[in-house]
């Protein structure tokens, strides 16, 4: 199962979705995300992406990994990934 | 200036602790940084609508054209005394986690290192764990206190592990500090101390941030840098009002400060427009914000440099400045755009450099600090050699935190100190070379 974990701020807009799990998943993050946004409708949507890219003040990982190590919305999601979203203000 | 005076509100008073007055908060919302979206003084982490920086907004009207002196006479020598201009704190937390004021010494000696004619530090080493977390520690448990959370916590690379057990432990709440794997026992002895539950994540800090910010939520944390972010912040300005205070209201040309999330600049221009809006410090110009990071972690700095609007965040930092290595500076937009705002620069010295500072400020003022203002001084000379700083600017620096916090850093600059070993029965006392008496020092403190 594809596991998508969401912090608070971002639940309040669709609290269904999360750790919401989806079966059999294969694609790129993007696509993931087009798809959870799909179910979560235009005002989870507007949090996640600005336009097409990922809004500046949202992380997003991918098994742990910050997915700008990685390839970031190319980013391959299989079914046992798990898909972090949390807010970037943090720390420091 | 001038203007009418506004006495301060005293509610009641709690004994001898350092801030026995209860003086109103004006703070009246939080707004986000980004889209100005506004909400109430409540817990939130960021922003609802687009997840950007929140920061608390006062209502400065009673403030403004009032005189300094006059507002602050009798009050007590502590971060407190700026009540109006931080979160609201009820008692008993706020005078539970109160702070004396450090010193903002003149260091005529470094200067001339530096090659700049005023320098002033303010020394924050001298707070109880040794470095200014101790300042957005305190506000934050006082303020998650007041609000009724069962524990505290915070993600940390060190200091802030450190301050935070040590205000939990003044507010008698639990604390648990997320920390990195592998950080020196000089950094958590002290966490040990004050009865703090270490929880180690292995990876950089960016990784024990992330870990901290699922269990604030799962665990009900009041994870003071990231759930309390906004409160916390709001501490970090006491560093630039109590040093305004002390050069009698007249800003210096330029302030030095490290750079790690970004936040402590990002206050620190905050307290600056603050000042401005009371009247309480001119309008215009300077003074220019100076950022400092390292080498092997500057993200912010290397977006500066480029001319860039967009941080790249590091992955696996490098640098003997463990308190600055956040590779994914929380607040690095806004302290881009504060330090840009300012006409000031931000540079990224190398370790030897670091060193080097260290150790100049230690023989020439007798300060000990560890890298992260071991940095800020390193910047200072760079940006002198490089004619950023003038000789005739006066600057200050903020030396954030202590030298004994940082052991192996400290091995990497140890020179020129191997001891003399003396026989106890007959000792060689002329190994002893006390060298020729030193010029009088004309002008220091």
């Amino acid at each position: 199962m594809t596991t998508l974990v969401l912090a608070s701020v971002l639940r309040q807009s669709a609290p269904s979705l999360h750790q919401k799990e989806y079966d059999g998943f294969r694609g790129s993050l993007l696509e993931f995300l087009n798809t959870v946004s799909a179910e979560g409708g235009p005002s989870f949507r507007g949090r996640i992406f600005d336009g097409d890219r990922l809004r500046r003040y949202l992380n997003v990982f991918v098994d742990g990994t910050d997915v700008r190590y990685l390839s970031g919305l190319a980013t391959p999601i299989t079914p046992t990934s798990r898909v972090d979203l949390i807010p970037a203000v943090a720390g420091g | 200036m001038g203007g009418s005076t506004v006495e301060p509100v005293v509610r009641e008073s709690v004994g001898s602790a350092p801030g026995n007055l209860a003086i109103a908060s004006l703070a009246r919302t939080l707004r986000c940084v980004e889209c100005g979206h506004e909400t109430r003084l409540e817990v939130h982490q960021s922003c609802p609508a687009c997840l950007g920086p929140l920061a608390v907004t006062y209502d400065l009207s009673t403030l403004r054209g009032s005189v300094p002196s006059d507002r602050l006479s009798g009050r007590p020598r502590s971060i407190g005394r700026f009540a109006e201009l931080l979160p609201p704190l009820s008692l008993p937390w706020s005078a539970r986690l109160d702070l004396e004021t450090t010193p903002l010494r003149p260091a005529p000696r470094l200067a001339e290192w530096l090659g700049v004619e005023t320098v002033w530090l303010k020394d924050d080493t001298v707070l109880p764990t040794g470095s200014f977390k101790d300042r957005p520690a305190s506000v934050a448990v006082a303020f998650a206190a007041a609000q009724g959370h069962r524990a505290v916590g915070c993600a940390s690379t060190g200091n802030l592990a450190a301050a935070t057990a040590r205000a939990a432990v003044r507010a008698s709440l639990p604390c648990f500090v997320f920390v990195p794997a592998g950080l020196p026992d000089s950094k958590l002895d002290p966490v040990r101390q004050f009865g703090g539950q270490i929880v180690e994540v292995e990876g950089p800090y960016d990784v024990a941030n992330r870990v901290a910010n699922l269990a604030a939520e799962a665990a009900g944390i009041g994870v003071v840098n990231i759930t309390l972010r906004p409160y916390y912040t709001e501490g970090s300005k006491t560093l630039a009002l109590e040093t305004f205070e002390a050069l009698g209201w007249n800003p210096p040309d330029a302030i030095a400060l490290p750079l790690g999330s970004g936040a402590l600049l990002a206050a620190t221009e905050r307290a600056i427009s603050q000042l401005r809006e009371i009247g309480w410090i001119p309008s215009g110009p300077g003074p220019a914000l100076l950022g400092s990071q390292p080498d092997g972690c500057a993200p912010i700095a290397d977006a500066f440099d480029a001319g860039s609007d967009e941080i790249v965040p590091v992955e696996h930092p490098r640098t003997i400045a463990e308190s600055l290595a956040i590779g994914d500076p929380g607040s690095g937009y806004e302290a881009l755009r504060a330090i840009r705002a300012s006409r000031g620069a931000a540079d990224s010295p190398t370790s030897e450099e670091v060193i080097a500072a260290i150790r100049a400020l230690a023989r020439t003022e007798g300060i000990w600090v560890e890298p992260a203002a071991g940095t800020v001084i390193a910047t200072l000379r760079r940006l002198r050699e490089a004619g950023t700083v003038r000789r005739q600017d006066r600057v200050v620096a903020f030396l954030t935190g202590a030298g004994w916090k940082i052991s192996h850093a400290v091995a990497l600059s140890r020179v020129g100190s191997a001891p003399i070993h003396l026989d106890p029965v007959h000792p060689d006392l002329s190994q002893l070379h006390v060298g020729p008496r030193p010029e009088a020092l004309g002008g220091a403190e």
